[in-house]
């Protein structure tokens, strides 16, 4: 007779256009994130307008381009940030990261997503009330990152067997 | 509720169910109802196990789901109303946390189009990053002697020499003062070689970013801003005022003022920002009340941006600071060549201090052009 262990301990799978999305995804940013860090040190311009309100060069050399903005404090180019998280997302957004037993991975994913999501939002603002434009490569890297946060909200707590109605409430 | 007799053959069920589920896809569907076998809407719960009992994931829907025969919880006394219908908490959190993002963005949004509205601002001042303070002020002394007030491929101008006047003093130091504005563009190009050659003297703290008007000429030059810094020397007093701001006026015309001049101030103004002493180079303004304005204790002044800020067009913030320690960089020799002539201008009203500066080989080949002896 066939047992398997309790859901509390591995994890369904994914559909499996899930799993190609979320690697797409993945690597789409981390294309982006690459050129973005490479523009960062300056090593090739930014194709990208530098009037009105989308303007890449007034972002990209904010005193926001690094974490934290503060002069005088030890700061990280965000671009590089953005280049390590999605070298991390490429790994945990894998097929084989989707289909591994551990809850942990599924969990890590889940986390680093959230707080990618929450990062976006700080930089967003950022260039919305401090530094008053867009950079284009940004914001499409904030978009695959909301898309990826959609997906794997939608996707990793049913895995991981969350969101049951616990059985002393009842119904 | 159900007996440990109707439990057994039901977690049998379950089990199998839940062996199925584990290789078992989680479809759109089912991600969005949140959990396999959670009922949807409209749909009568399963009946939870006894407590104590492991609930198998997915097992209710095949299994027990209504419809298939599992038995469902009559309904409560007085026909279940009050109680909502089990929904799936998975969904609740899904959405709600990306409502929440959207939320964000749209509230970012309308601040900044709001602010956009109200202000027609340009982009706000933020602190400078410590590597390009540290690029600005602290040139290498042998950038300043190799270039001297040699900038081959830009044009520069030199400060106009006021003959006959005492030299002007602030808090019984001799005195340095700057006018300009943020949206400037020629402020933007002058600002470069002024905070390089005052770094020389004393110290800044409080520069921040900014960059000229994005409709005026030579749009969105890359600069920095006076407006918040404070200039400390041993040597000299510099009031360094950005007169106006990025701001438009309401109007449509001109830009709201930003820090007003004080009497002493606009006295100075009145006198030597003239067009006598405007440069030909950089600025083909010459009327009176010109910004930039830069005056080296009433014995030097400069009317206008000592280079154009052309140069400056598509060029980052780091990569003009960057540029600084290199004195074959085209635009770090007309900052530099300016910031000599500053610098020798200051050494010859605050007693050639502080003698390294002063002694310099860039310095020396400024004042010998500005036609003094230090």
């Amino acid at each position: 007779m066939q047992t398997a262990p309790p859901p509390t301990e591995s994890a369904v799978r994914p559909a499996l256009w899930r799993v190609v999305a979320s690697s797409v995804l993945s690597l789409a940013g981390l294309g982006a994130s690459i050129y973005l860090t490479i523009a960062h040190f300056d090593k090739i311009p930014l194709v990208c307008s530098d009037k009105g309100f989308v303007n890449c060069t007034k972002v990209t050399t904010s005193a926001e381009s690094y974490f934290p903005p503060f002069a005088g404090w030890p700061h990280v180019p965000v671009a590089l940030m953005g280049l390590v998280f999605y070298v991390i997302l490429v790994a945990v957004n894998s097929p084989w990261a989707w289909w591994a037993a551990d809850r942990r991975v599924h969990l890590a994913r889940l986390g680093l997503l959230a707080v990618g999501m929450a990062f976006a939002l700080y930089l967003v603002a950022c260039e919305m009330v401090v530094i008053g434009n867009i950079c284009l490569w940004c914001t499409s890297i904030h978009i695959v990152t909301f898309l990826l946060f959609v997906l794997v909200v939608a996707t990793v707590p049913p895995m991981l067997g969350w969101g049951h109605v616990a059985e002393d409430e009842g119904y | 509720m159900a007996n440990d007799d109707q439990q057994k053959p039901a977690r049998t069920q379950a089990d199998k169910e839940r062996s199925r589920q584990q290789s078992r896809a989680v479809s759109g569907k089912e991600a969005a109802r949140g959990v396999q076998g959670q009922p949807g809407r409209g749909q009568r719960p399963p009946k939870p196990p006894a407590k104590g009992a492991k609930r198998p994931q997915g097992a209710q829907a095949k299994a027990g789901g209504p419809g298939r025969g599992r038995p469902v919880r009559p309904p409560a006394k007085g026909g279940g109303r009050g109680r909502p219908p089990q929904r799936s908490r998975t969904a609740l959190y899904t959405w709600g946390a990306v409502g929440l993002v959207i939320v964000v963005v749209v509230v970012l949004v309308v601040v900044n189009a709001t602010k956009s509205n109200n202000l027609s601002a340009g982009p706000g001042a933020s602190p400078l990053t410590s590597t390009i303070a540290h690029q600005i002020t602290t040139v290498p002394e042998s950038v300043f002697n190799t270039v001297g007030v040699t900038s081959a491929t830009v044009p520069v101008n030199k400060l106009h020499k006021i003959a006959g006047q005492k030299v002007l003093t602030f808090d019984g130091k001799p005195g340095v003062f700057y006018m300009g504005g943020d949206f400037c563009p020629f402020c933007a190009a002058q600002r470069w070689a002024i905070a390089a050659a005052l770094a020389r003297f004393g110290k800044f703290t409080g520069l921040e970013t900014m960059e000229s008007s994005s409709t005026d000429t030579d749009p969105d030059t890359q600069t920095i801003t006076f407006a918040k810094a404070k200039y400390t020397s041993p040597y000299i007093t510099a009031e360094l005022i950005e007169y106006y701001s990025n701001v438009p006026k309401s109007t449509g015309s001109g830009y709201t003022v930003l820090h007003p001049l004080t009497k002493a101030q606009a006295a100075l103004v009145t006198k030597y920002d003239v067009g006598k002493y405007a440069g030909t180079t950089a600025s083909t303004t010459t009327r009176s009340g010109s910004i930039p304005f830069f005056d080296v204790g009433d014995q030097f002044v400069g009317v206008g941006a000592s280079y154009r800020p052309t140069v400056l067009q598509g060029l980052k913030r780091t990569q003009i600071s960057g540029g600084l320690s290199d004195a074959s960089n085209p635009v770090t020799q007309a900052i530099v060549a300016v910031a000599n002539y500053m610098s020798a201008a200051i050494c010859s009203i605050d007693g050639a201090q502080p003698a390294a500066v002063c002694t310099g080989a860039g310095v020396s080949k400024a004042a010998k052009s500005l036609g003094l002896k230090l």
